[in-house]
């Protein structure tokens, strides 16, 4: 059994999940972080600099690992595509007779 | 509402920009090529870590301020008397200092050295602590005149850092000169009843001049309110024994 598209499959879709984790965690992190600057409090500037600051560098690291392993999938693709543009770029099967 | 002046402007539209980026990502879901991967380390990374280090700055100076000491209701005296323009108390009078009397209680409460802004700030978090899981938020007025009070007794540092003891204005007072090795080594404090006055005086009594003083007992003997005093052992205002 060759399992190799399975986790080449996988890995395509780690990047993507990975990427968009990390937009989503920034996202948390930016909006607890203007919190802070737009209501400044001791409880807002704290979890700004824990949760807020500690979010950023999550989704970083997410990032940072999302292009290492785009980078070092076999295939030499030099990045993923996404799903709509793959289906659209695959040849039509064509009808049965 | 914003008061971290241009600083807190500039976290928040580094924030903008960041934010701009991902959510064009996550909804037009464009090809994840190079040029794609370079927007996502400018909304992941630059622009993140910009209005990182923007906050944290603007919310460190926003704690810094007098009004944000007098948020919290148990500080809602020192505040209120610090603020009056007509005040005597030595808090009011640095209080309308034009150089840093808007965080007159940070300038005059900090620690200084070099690991005075950790410390300061590790004590801002300790007093965080009490006032939202140590019951400080649920005291009256009077119980929070009665419960809290310095952690430690004022450092003479602290007002060293501007009045240096060295000028001949200082020198001249012959009180100054007489207790200079006690008010070097702590042993008498600049803000004691017999000095400079209580910074709070309202937290020493009725008449301003010490929990213990006569004027306070016969206040007390008449029936008027007079703040207890704290647990024995606990660090007080003013000066050390």
């Amino acid at each position: 059994m060759n399992l190799s598209p399975l986790l080449e499959r996988l890995r395509e879709r780690s990047v993507l999940g990975l990427t968009r984790i990390a937009c989503w965690a920034a996202l948390a992190g930016l909006a607890i972080m203007s919190l802070s600057v737009v209501w400044p409090g001791s409880l807002q500037v704290m979890l700004a600099m824990s949760a807020g600051q500690g979010l950023g560098i999550l989704a970083f690291a997410c990032y940072l690992l999302s292009v290492i392993l785009d980078l070092t999938r076999p295939g030499a693709r030099p990045s993923f595509v996404p799903a709509n543009a793959r289906v659209s770029s695959e040849p039509k099967a064509k009808p049965d007779k | 509402m914003l008061h971290a002046g241009w600083l807190g402007y500039f976290s928040l539209a580094c924030a903008a920009i960041a934010a701009a980026i991902l959510l064009h990502f996550l909804i037009k879901k464009p090809q994840l090529d190079l040029r794609q991967k370079l927007f996502l380390f400018m909304g992941l990374g630059v622009f993140p870590t910009l209005a990182a280090a923007t906050s944290t700055v603007a919310g460190m100076e926003r704690l810094t301020t007098r009004d944000f000491c007098g948020s919290c209701h148990v500080m809602e005296a020192h505040y209120q008397n610090a603020s009056d323009p007509k005040a005597q108390s030595l808090a009011a009078r640095h209080s309308r200092n034009p150089f840093f009397g808007k965080e007159s209680c940070y300038a005059c409460h900090a620690d200084y050295g070099m690991y005075g802004y950790a410390l300061t700030k590790l004590g801002g978090a300790r007093h965080v602590y009490y006032y939202y899981l140590g019951g400080y938020g649920d005291m009256t007025m009077a119980e929070a005149k009665r419960a809290i009070h310095l952690v430690k007794p004022y450092d003479n540092l602290n007002c060293r850092q501007c009045h240096t003891t060295t000028a001949r204005g200082w020198r001249d007072v012959p009180d100054h000169t007489a207790l200079q090795k006690e008010l070097f080594e702590n042993r008498v404090s600049c803000a004691s009843g017999g000095c400079h006055g209580f910074a709070h005086p309202f937290t020493k009594g009725p008449d301003g001049l010490g929990m213990m003083s006569a004027a306070s007992a016969s206040a007390a003997a008449s029936g008027a309110p007079v703040p207890v005093a704290p647990p024995s052992g606990a660090p007080q205002h003013g000066a050390k024994p």
